[in-house]
C-alpha cells in the first residue's frame, strides 16, 4: 500500500518521465519533420494547401446583394442534419459525402451563380466540394468563406428549424 | 528481468492493457506521421487550439504518441508512458465531447484522416481506453514482462 508521500513520490517520478518523453517527441518531430520534403510550418493557420485558393470566393454581403438580385444560388456543403437545423434562403443541399462517394454528377441547376459555403471560416467542405464540382465540369462556382456563421452573425435571413 | 514476477491474473490483465493502449498509440501516431497535412486539418476542425497552435501540434502529438506506445509494450518508463496516455485519452474525450455537445460534425482524425462523423461512442470508447491507463500507471511496477523490471528499482 502507498502512503501518501510514497504517492507523490511516484507521481512526481511519473511525471518526469512523461516530460522527457514529451521532450523527446518534440526532438522527433522537429527534426523528421524538417526532413520531409511536405513539411508543415512550425506556425501555422491553415497547414494544409486549400483547395478553394483556385476558386473566386464572396464576401457575405456581397453574396447577400446578389441574393437579392435572383443572380445566386447557395450551396450547402455541410451535412443535411446541420442543413434541417439552418441554412440560407433557398439554399440546396449537397453534403460533400454525398458528392465524393458518388462517380455520377450531381445535377444543379443553371443559370445563377453558386455560391457554396459551409459552417464558418475554419471549415474546409466548401472548398473541397467547390474544387470537385469545378473538376466536374460545372460553371459559374463561387466559395463564401464566412459561411453559416458569418451569414447569421450578420443578421442576415435564414430557413430551417433551429433558431439558430 | 526478474522471472515470473507478476504473472498473476492482475498482472496478465495489465500486460493485456498494455499492449492494446501501445499498440494503438504506435499505430496511431503512424499513421498521423504519414499524413501531416491531413491530422493537422483534423486538429483544427476541432476548432479548440488556437490555429497558430495547430501546425505544431500536427508535428509534436504523434511523435508522443508513437514513444508513450512503445514504452507501454515494452514496459520501459511505465509511470510515464501511462501517464501521457492517461493524459492524452483524457484530453482527447473531453475535445470529443465538448464537441458533440456543441455540435460540430466533424471526423475523429483518431488514426489519422479519416470521413466518419464523430459520436457519443467515440467519448465512452476514450473514457474506457483513459480507465484502462490509469489501472496501467496504477500497477505499472506489477507489470510482468516489462523492461522496468530490469532496471535497479529505487
Amino acid at each position: 500500500m502507498d502512503s501518501e508521500d510514497a504517492f507523490k513520490k511516484r507521481f512526481l517520478k511519473s511525471l518526469l518521465q512523461a516530460v522527457l518523453m514529451v521532450l523527446a517527441g518534440i526532438a522527433l518531430g522537429a527534426a523528421f519533420n524538417s526532413l520531409r520534403p511536405d513539411r508543415l510550418p512550425w506556425v501555422g493557420a491553415s497547414p494544409s494547401p486549400r483547395a478553394e485558393a483556385a476558386i473566386p470566393t464572396m464576401g457575405v454581403m456581397e453574396a447577400w446583394r446578389e441574393y437579392q438580385k435572383g443572380l445566386v444560388l447557395f450551396v450547402d456543403a455541410r451535412s443535411s442534419s446541420e442543413y434541417e437545423a439552418g441554412h440560407l434562403p433557398g439554399a440546396l443541399s449537397v453534403p460533400l459525402e454525398t458528392v465524393e462517394g458518388k462517380a455520377g454528377r450531381v445535377k444543379l441547376p443553371e443559370g445563377r451563380a453558386l455560391v457554396i459555403y459551409c459552417s464558418d471560416t475554419a471549415c474546409p467542405k466548401s472548398g473541397q466540394l467547390a474544387t470537385l464540382l469545378s473538376g466536374q465540369g460545372v460553371k459559374g462556382i463561387r466559395v463564401m468563406p464566412g459561411g453559416w456563421a458569418g451569414w447569421y452573425e450578420a443578421g442576415l435571413p435564414s430557413e430551417g428549424k433551429g433558431e439558430g | 528481468m526478474e522471472r515470473g514476477k507478476g504473472f498473476d491474473a492482475f498482472g496478465l490483465l495489465v500486460l493485456l492493457f498494455r499492449v492494446i493502449l501501445g499498440g494503438m498509440f504506435v499505430y496511431a501516431g503512424v499513421m498521423k506521421i504519414a499524413d501531416p497535412a491531413g491530422f493537422a486539418q483534423a486538429i483544427a476542425n476541432y476548432r479548440i487550439l488556437p490555429l497558430w497552435m495547430v501546425s505544431t501540434a500536427a508535428i509534436i502529438l504523434p511523435w508522443v504518441e508513437v514513444l508513450a506506445g512503445t514504452s507501454l509494450i515494452l514496459g520501459l518508463f511505465l509511470p510515464g508512458g501511462s501517464l501521457i496516455v492517461a493524459g492524452l485519452m483524457l484530453a482527447f474525450a473531453c475535445a470529443l465531447g465538448f464537441d458533440l455537445w456543441r455540435g460540430l460534425d466533424i471526423s475523429c482524425g483518431c488514426f489519422g484522416a479519416s470521413k466518419d462523423s464523430i459520436t457519443w461512442l467515440y467519448v465512452v470508447r476514450d473514457t474506457v481506453l483513459f480507465g484502462m491507463a490509469c489501472i496501467v500507471w496504477a500497477f505499472s511496477r506489477k507489470s510482468p514482462l516489462a523492461l522496468d523490471n530490469g532496471r535497479s528499482g529505487k
